[in-house]
């Protein structure tokens, strides 16, 4: 096998280890080091995929590392700026609330509209990116209050899109 | 239109009314004063008195420095009367032997009802003052804005320390503990060894 097949597997894994070094840069207060750190993560994020394409190697094995990868690395980001004490606990808290509503509903996802969902990878990513480069407390928690609010808007979506799914199941079960 | 671009339209005209709202909300807590009643610690100290007033922003961080700051003058037997930036504040200075200030900086300028009660506390009685300021990077410029304000009311300013939040604040590796763990411990160390220069 070509062994830049491989590389866009490579390119998740570089964002996976990324993300406990990027969680310590943040706390011991480097700044510059995390903000480069995450652009590079943010940078694989945004290839990895349409290289896994343009090889042929795109799978749903591939899909999920990708997506447990992005988790990590959020989490990581915002798991720092909580300790530092600036940020919200809540956000890491809603993080993995929406991860884990999006793994336990994936196979129904198509059925989902739920635009702020389908970003929200991006959204919160772009959100510690702000966070680290502007450097202002104020810009800081507005940034946080987005995040929040977008992580609550597509749980919320997915929330009521299951309660109407397993309503109209049980509405079909009751008819026959 | 693609589902697609409609779909990220929506999505970006959701972040847009998320961030427009939280500034707008953000914008006038910043400008809410607190008020705290005069809470004293260690009240029969004797090596001498001072008054902090404090504006505690948005998160802990600015609070927990100014309450280590205190920490550091008790343990060198000062009394110290921690209270918040607000009309109500005391600007009688005639019992203190220093005065206190603490606030994080938003947009290069310490809080709001710090800066009112600084204009509304003139000289400061002819005290020394202490100021203590948090900031998100580099607070150097925060610092010269600051150390400017309180000069223009005339005021004696003994000291000025800046801690930041994603800026290292002790690259020579002193202390223990995260970023902002290690400005508290440097801020308590600081009153500790400005005890000693006051008396």
């Amino acid at each position: 096998m070509d062994p830049l097949r491989l590389l866009p597997h490579g390119l998740t894994a570089l964002r996976l280890a990324l993300a406990p070094v990027l969680y310590l840069l943040i706390l011991t207060g480097e700044g510059d080091a995390a903000a480069t750190v995450l652009a590079i993560a943010m940078l694989t994020d945004a290839i990895d995929g349409p290289l896994a394409r343009r090889f042929g190697i795109a799978s749903r094995a591939g899909a999920h590392f990708d997506f447990w990868a992005d988790f990590v690395l959020i989490e990581a980001a915002f798991a720092g700026f909580a300790a530092t004490g600036t940020g919200p606990w809540a956000i890491p808290v809603l993080t993995a609330l929406t991860f884990g509503l999006f793994v336990a509903t994936v196979r129904f996802t198509p059925g989902i509209y739920d635009p702020v969902g389908r970003n929200i990878g991006g959204i919160l990513m772009g959100s510690a990116f702000a966070v680290l480069a502007l450097r202002d407390l104020m810009v800081a928690q507005a940034v946080y209050m987005v995040a929040a609010g977008a992580l609550v808007v597509t749980l919320a979506a997915r929330t009521i899109y299951v309660v109407r799914l397993w309503s109209s199941g049980r509405r079909k079960q009751l008819s026959s | 239109m693609s589902g697609l671009l409609r779909g990220f339209l929506v999505a970006v005209v959701v972040l847009v009314i998320l961030a427009a709202g939280s500034l707008a909300w953000l914008n006038w807590r910043v400008n809410q004063e607190t008020v705290t009643p005069l809470h004293v610690i260690n009240e029969e100290g004797t090596m001498g008195r001072a008054l902090a007033v404090l504006s505690p922003g948005l998160s802990a961080f600015p609070a927990d420095v100014m309450t280590a700051f205190g920490q550091g003058l008790t343990e060198k037997d000062w009394r110290v009367d921690h209270t918040t930036a607000s009309a109500e504040a005391t600007t009688g200075f005639q019992d203190y032997d220093l005065v206190v200030l603490a606030s994080p900086i938003y947009g290069n300028q310490v809080a709001p009802p710090l800066l009112s009660y600084i204009e509304r506390a003139g000289d400061f009685g002819g005290k020394k003052v202490v100021v203590l300021v948090t900031a998100g990077g580099e607070p150097d410029d925060s610092i010269a804005n600051t150390r400017l304000l309180i000069r223009e009311q005339g005021a004696e300013l003994f000291a000025i320390h800046g801690y930041a939040v994603y800026q290292s604040n002790d690259p020579d590796n002193n202390y223990q503990g995260s970023n902002t763990e290690r400005a508290v411990l440097m801020a308590q160390d600081t009153a500790f060894a400005l005890a000693d220069s006051l008396q």
